[in-house]
């Protein structure tokens, strides 16, 4: 009776309860840390018996917006203040006509998160530096189209911010969202490649898509990864920082320079002032993954300039995956390009070894050390410069940085020498010392001799 | 030393009869001539004093060479001491030799004042010897602290930051201290201008001053005998027989030093025992890095060995003791060591044969008091660094301490002899300090 009595109240005030909808939807948070009655009902197994509906309260801790002050009813609306003690508690906790939401629809996730999130007025009060066109982005997304379009299976903020009991390949659940900088986070840089590989590493569910599930597994290997995890580097670029991430779809071909050019600036600049660049458009050709490769990028390497010949079942790779013929014109520059960096990088190593081994025999090497980096710079300017695909501006790099390791070379064969020099020059010093010590004491005996035989006998007064 | 009027010589030459008409060259001959040495089975020790001289002379002429290339400045000593090093033809040997001779300095004059304190070479007249000697004693400490600030590394800095943090806990007057030393409140470009003053002229004219009082008193009272020692015969001419002694000691000196020079930097450690465990001539020689106020201090900073015993004690003293603060105390206590050690001659009476003092009397039950509190936390320091030597040494220090303060006390009475608080007090001291640098370095 009072579940049919609750019913026809709904019924009844339908046109009531989407005014409130939208008023709901408006309102600000309140931001309050009362505890409310949907924290006390849902947090008592005697009044809400299915664990799934305890789940939300029992993440509120761990939770970003609770720890902001938020609670319950300022998401799902409703009336926090009910009595619990009444008997239609639920009913007006519940009630449609006071905004109350339950669980949103998957399509109208974004909507239901955007509510707030893109509403500069209300992020400010939490964050006044605080992004608010997730929203906005999301609908420009690859996920955001095909949600659009019905396909419930695609990522909405839930999937990637949401808590994943389970582990990466369990539901997400929407308590207990954490900030994107706690370390626990499922979108903390150390852990989005882990995030997006839990659909898209999933041979089963993306093969709808047809599109490749090995992208993780090849980042995974990745120079880029290694940075990330490796060396702690949390600017390091994970999935998003090529994709974007409420935005995230493939980059086009033609931008693909642009993509990688957001950290390797110089390079993406060089490139685009090469006859390369319309070329690799026209072929539609991805740019800089021609060579570089994308999700499995290792560190790049002076042999993608040259290969000695392949061993059988070798796959080509550098310059010579796209000019396989020898008598290219273009390998020629390929390979002088390739023995300038070779050279210089040979004689910034013989300096680095010359200098340290004087450094270790004591000798004072920093100043030349401090020169050799300016060595290294030059090797680095020129492995950039070889995004040009002409052999004259890496050449003059290889020329200045040679002259510098050169230098330090030089310095520090010198301090070797002196080292040795220092160790003759003791060696005389000492034999001269030696002498002299000898002759002193050779006079000494001769003069205490004379003096013992004409002192006269007994002790002088004190 | 006995010394009399000089005789008249008739000159050999026309530039000597030239040169000594007019600067009197025939009387400082004869002076030389004239100048003996004491020849005892103690005399061995009278060397240290002209290798101190030697050692200083090395300093001065270093030095003066230094000068030539160093420029003062936190933008520009650092990179000044790496040009002296790279670039100036011969540069390394001498600031190496100014480096290393200014710690082969304070070792022979430690041995030269501890020589000359234990042959009780300071008794009546020779009090003002002994008080310009320490006074020497405490500007070379001086010397050694400004110096080791001018090449503006990382390690002087922050060991400077550190050492001039000290004199803070001296009551109502550290603060200002601590301000007048550094030129400022932290130490900066302005604490490196005021060493820098200190070093090259303050100090110089300063030791010019005390050196040439020190040099006459020895030259009017000659070498001290000690009153027990029965001299051998007739004291030794000083020319040519102890300047010959004097100067074998001085090249060998010099052989050690260009050793030292040479081989630490890559010598294993151990290799140049005594010197490597002691002030570690490697770390001594390396540049480092230019001092950098924002970095933090360098990992095991610690003082040069010459404060090393200081820095230990201060480490070691607990917070606060009877309700004043530790260091405050410690570092009072370092003060008054050092005025004890300058009045030594007018405190030590029983030296000269004359009736114990108050000080003596009174003060030797405050003395056995300290030496044993000092042995007493020295063998529980050494206790909790875990090191059996330690405890052993300890004790022992506290043992000599009682014995040799209740024979004093029997001497004392009898008014006969010398007292052996002082050469006690001295042993305790030395034990004291030799135990403090071997935790500060082991530590």
């Amino acid at each position: 009776m009072k579940r049919a009595a609750s019913w026809l109240l709904a019924l009844g005030s339908v046109a009531a309860s989407a005014a409130a909808q939208d008023a709901a939807l408006t309102a600000a948070p309140t931001a309050t840390t009362a505890v409310s009655a949907c924290v006390a009902c849902h947090s008592d197994p005697a009044r809400v018996q299915r664990a799934e509906a305890r789940e939300p309260v029992a993440n509120l801790a761990d939770d970003i917006h609770a720890q902001r002050g938020l609670s319950c009813h300022d998401c799902h609306g409703g009336r926090p203040d009910v009595d619990l003690a009444a008997p239609d508690a639920q009913a007006r906790a519940h009630d449609a006509t006071a905004g109350y939401v339950g669980r949103p629809a998957p399509a109208d996730g974004p909507a239901f998160c955007g509510r707030c999130h893109s509403d500069a007025a209300t992020m400010a009060r939490f964050n006044p530096d605080a992004r608010v066109d997730q929203e906005t982005k999301y609908r420009t997304s690859v996920h955001g189209e095909r949600l659009a379009k019905g396909d419930t299976k695609v990522a909405s903020c839930i999937s990637c911010h949401g808590r994943h009991p389970g582990g990466e390949k369990s539901a997400a659940l929407a308590h207990g969202i954490r900030a994107v900088g706690d370390p626990q986070s499922p979108v903390h840089p150390l852990n989005v490649a882990a995030t997006c590989g839990r659909c898209h590493g999933d041979a089963q569910y993306m093969a709808e898509y047809g599109i490749p599930t090995d992208q993780r597994e090849e980042y995974e290997h990745s120079v880029h990864r290694a940075a990330l995890v490796e060396k702690e580097d949390l600017a390091a670029p994970t999935c998003n920082d090529c994709h974007g991430n409420h935005g995230a779809r493939p980059p086009e071909v033609e931008s693909m320079a642009f993509v990688c050019g957001t950290c390797h600036a110089k390079q993406a600049e060089l490139f685009r002032q090469t006859k390369m660049k319309p070329a690799f458009d026209e072929a539609e050709l991805g740019e800089c993954i021609v060579c570089h490769g994308n999700h499995g990028i290792v560190a790049p390497s002076d042999e993608l300039l040259f290969h000695a010949p392949l061993a059988e079942g070798e796959a080509q790779t550098g310059c010579y995956t796209c000019h396989p013929d020898a008598s290219d014109a273009a390998l020629a520059i390929s390979t002088a390009v390739h023995a300038d960096l070779g050279a210089l990088e040979g004689r910034i190593a013989e300096a680095r070894a010359t200098l340290a081994d004087a450094d270790a025999k004591g000798m004072p090497v920093a100043e030349a050390e401090y020169e050799l980096t300016g060595a290294t710079d030059a090797l680095v300017e020129a492995r950039a410069l070889v995004h040009l695909f002409r052999h004259e501006p890496v050449a003059e790099a290889c020329t200045r940085g040679t002259k510098v390791a050169d230098s330090a070379l030089a310095q520090g064969h010198a301090a070797i020498e002196a080292f040795y020099f220092r160790h003759r020059w003791l060696g005389v010093s000492l034999l001269g010392i030696a002498f002299v010590v000898l002759s002193l004491w050779l006079k000494l005996r001769q003069v205490d001799r004379r003096w013992r035989a004409s002192a006269p006998a007994g002790p002088a007064a004190r | 030393m006995t010394s009399s009027s000089p005789a008249p010589e008739s000159p050999r030459s026309p530039l000597q009869r030239f040169l000594d008409e007019r600067l009197g060259l025939a009387s400082l001959r004869a002076l030389l001539e004239h100048k003996t040495v004491p020849e005892h089975r103690h005399a061995f020790w009278y060397v240290w004093g002209g290798m101190v001289l030697f050692l200083f002379l090395v300093q001065v002429a270093t030095g003066i060479l230094l000068l030539l290339y160093y420029r003062p400045g936190a933008g520009e000593a650092y990179e000044s001491v790496q040009f002296i090093v790279t670039r100036v033809r011969w540069g390394w040997l001498v600031r190496s030799l100014h480096s290393i001779s200014a710690n082969l300095l304070m070792l022979a004059l430690l041995v030269h004042l501890a020589s000359v304190f234990f042959l009780r070479a300071y008794r009546r007249p020779r009090e003002l010897t002994w008080v310009t000697g320490v006074g020497l004693f405490f500007v070379f400490i001086t010397f050694g602290f400004s110096g080791y600030l001018l090449p503006w590394n990382q390690l002087a800095f922050f060991a400077t930051s550190v050492g001039t943090e000290v004199p803070r806990a001296i009551p109502w007057v550290g603060p200002f201290l601590v301000k007048l030393i550094r030129g400022g409140p932290d130490v900066t470009g302005a604490t490196l201008s005021r060493f820098y003053g200190l070093h090259v002229a303050i100090l110089p004219a300063t030791t010019t001053l005390l050196l040439g009082a020190h040099l006459y008193l020895v030259q009017r009272h000659g070498m001290s005998v000690p009153r027990d020692v029965e001299e051998k015969g007739p004291p030794m001419p000083f020319y040519p027989n102890f300047l010959l002694r004097d100067m074998i000691g001085w090249f060998v000196a010099l052989g050690v030093l260009v050793t030292i020079i040479v081989l630490a930097p890559t010598a294993p450690m151990g290799a140049l025992f005594p010197f490597d465990a002691l002030f570690d001539p490697k770390h001594l020689l390396e540049l480092g890095t230019k001092a950098d106020p924002f970095a933090s201090a360098p990992e095991g900073i610690k003082p040069e060995w010459s404060f090393l015993f200081m820095y230990q004690t201060l480490k070691l003293l607990p917070a606060k003791l009877a309700g004043v603060d530790g260091e405050t105390l410690g570092v009072l206590g370092f003060g008054a060591g050092a005025a004890v050690l300058l009045l030594v001659p007018f405190l030590d009476r029983g030296a000269s044969g004359l009736p114990p003092n108050a000080f003596s009397r009174v003060g030797g039950a405050v003395v056995v008091a300290l030496g044993l509190v000092l042995a007493g936390l020295g063998t529980w320091s050494m206790h909790v660094l875990g090191h059996p030597l330690g405890v052993a040494g300890g004790l022992v220090a506290a043992a000599w301490i009682v014995v040799s303060v209740l024979l004093d006390g029997r001497r004392a009475g009898r008014r006969a002899g010398p007292s052996l608080l002082f050469p006690s007090l001295g042993w305790l001291a030395v034990a004291f300090i030799v135990v403090m640098t071997v935790i500060g370095r082991i530590s």
